[in-house]
């Protein structure tokens, strides 16, 4: 299954997902996105800043103290939920997402994973 | 006295937190709108207002819809000195950085809104026939308050357990903190160097200033332990979140909002 066709696969499974992006954080830049929500350029362009000052100083920093690398973030607010997973072994490699609040996201969290796995692993 | 137009405006940025407002005049149109972020997001509904059907069904106003808003706000308030706005929590939160700022329409229409907002306070009186009739309606006004009362105090009682180690501060004054001293003494170090950059990062991280927003940084955010960041009512709460974090954090926000 092509990028394309696995983020829209999980965009169908969790409809409240609005926008389901894979992305290069080191260039940030957006190569495939699916789900509902138009997004233009900018947008996605706002979604790569949003995940890397995510996983930016000084919060990682307390993470790596914590317990390692973060590979996945979270941020909430009154305009939604914004999800960023990480692949473990390329961690440019990125997919971002922005949901409504009443996602499953424990269940959305774990389809994601395995996607960026498959995904990050054939790219 | 403010004008109708000019209180319109200033009523949409004044919003930050996403709501429905609806707009209606002693005429009886009415103007239904959802905005967020100081941002028009979409018209949901117009009645007696000719032109609305250009705005009307767009799924994400943009700069390009900024011409037929302006003129759909202008035809609304024509000739009616009084209008009225009954606010609401949206029912679907939507948009994030879509929409189209008001700033962006107000320098349309040739207004100022930040004269309008330094004139609020001596208008007050004067205004009682534009916006400020907002009291006169069925509803309750819903101002677009940084967050609830009790947020973060309903926040942490639904984490419950999940929340292993927490500190609460508001600019240098602790109002809080809870679990292993050995973890909590980490999360206060941090904020002692931190604090500043800290607040920077969350800034960077939601479009809307001084809304609530959280942060959870993790393994995978389903097992281990993970950071939270929570910013709301003039504090910030950081904490470990055990086991599934993705889930509980975001059930507590839902709780805490209302």
């Amino acid at each position: 299954m092509g990028v394309q066709d696995a983020l829209q696969s999980v965009a169908e499974a969790h409809p409240q997902a609005r926008v389901i992006a894979y992305a290069d954080l080191a260039s940030r830049m957006v190569l495939s996105s699916a789900g509902s929500q138009d997004m233009t350029q900018e947008h996605l362009d706002q979604l790569c800043a949003d995940a890397t000052a995510s996983f930016g100083e000084p919060m990682s920093a307390l993470a790596e103290q914590a317990f390692g690398t973060a590979h996945a973030a979270l941020v909430v607010d009154g305009a939604g939920v914004k999800l960023f997973l990480r692949a473990e072994a390329e961690t440019d490699d990125a997919i971002c997402c922005i949901c409504d609040h009443s996602i499953d996201l424990a269940a959305f969290v774990a389809t994601l994973r395995s996607t960026l796995d498959d995904i990050s692993g054939n790219a | 006295m403010a004008s109708p137009l000019a209180a319109l405006l200033r009523e949409i940025n004044e919003t930050l937190l996403g709501r429905s407002l609806v707009f209606s005049t002693e005429a009886g149109a009415s103007l239904s709108l959802d905005v967020a972020g100081r941002r028009v997001l979409r018209v949901t509904a117009a009645s007696g207002i000719a032109g609305a059907e250009a705005c009307l069904g767009v799924p994400a106003l943009d700069d390009a819809n900024r011409e037929d808003l302006a003129g759909v706000f202008s035809t609304l308030v024509a000739g009616d000195a009084t209008l009225r706005v009954i606010a609401a929590p949206l029912g679907r939160s939507e948009g994030l950085s879509v929409g189209l700022p008001v700033a962006r329409l107000a320098d349309h229409l040739g207004i100022d809104l930040n004269d309008e907002i330094a004139d609020a306070a001596e208008a007050v009186e004067g205004e009682a026939e534009a916006v400020e009739s907002v009291g006169d309606g069925a509803e309750p006004h819903v101002q677009a308050d940084p967050a609830p009362p009790g947020f973060l105090p309903t926040f942490i009682a639904r984490m419950g357990d999940g929340l292993t180690a927490w500190l609460i501060r508001a600019g240098t004054e602790e109002q809080g903190r809870s679990g292993p001293e050995e973890m909590v003494a980490p999360l206060e170090d941090f904020l002692n160097d931190e604090a500043d950059a800290l607040m920077q990062q969350l800034d960077r991280m939601t479009q809307a200033a001084g809304e609530p927003v959280c942060t959870v940084l993790g393994n995978d955010l389903v097992s281990g332990h993970s950071i939270l960041c929570l910013r709301a009512e003039g504090a910030v709460l950081l904490g470990v979140v055990a086991g599934d974090a993705a889930g509980k954090v975001l059930a507590a926000w839902n709780a805490a909002r209302g």
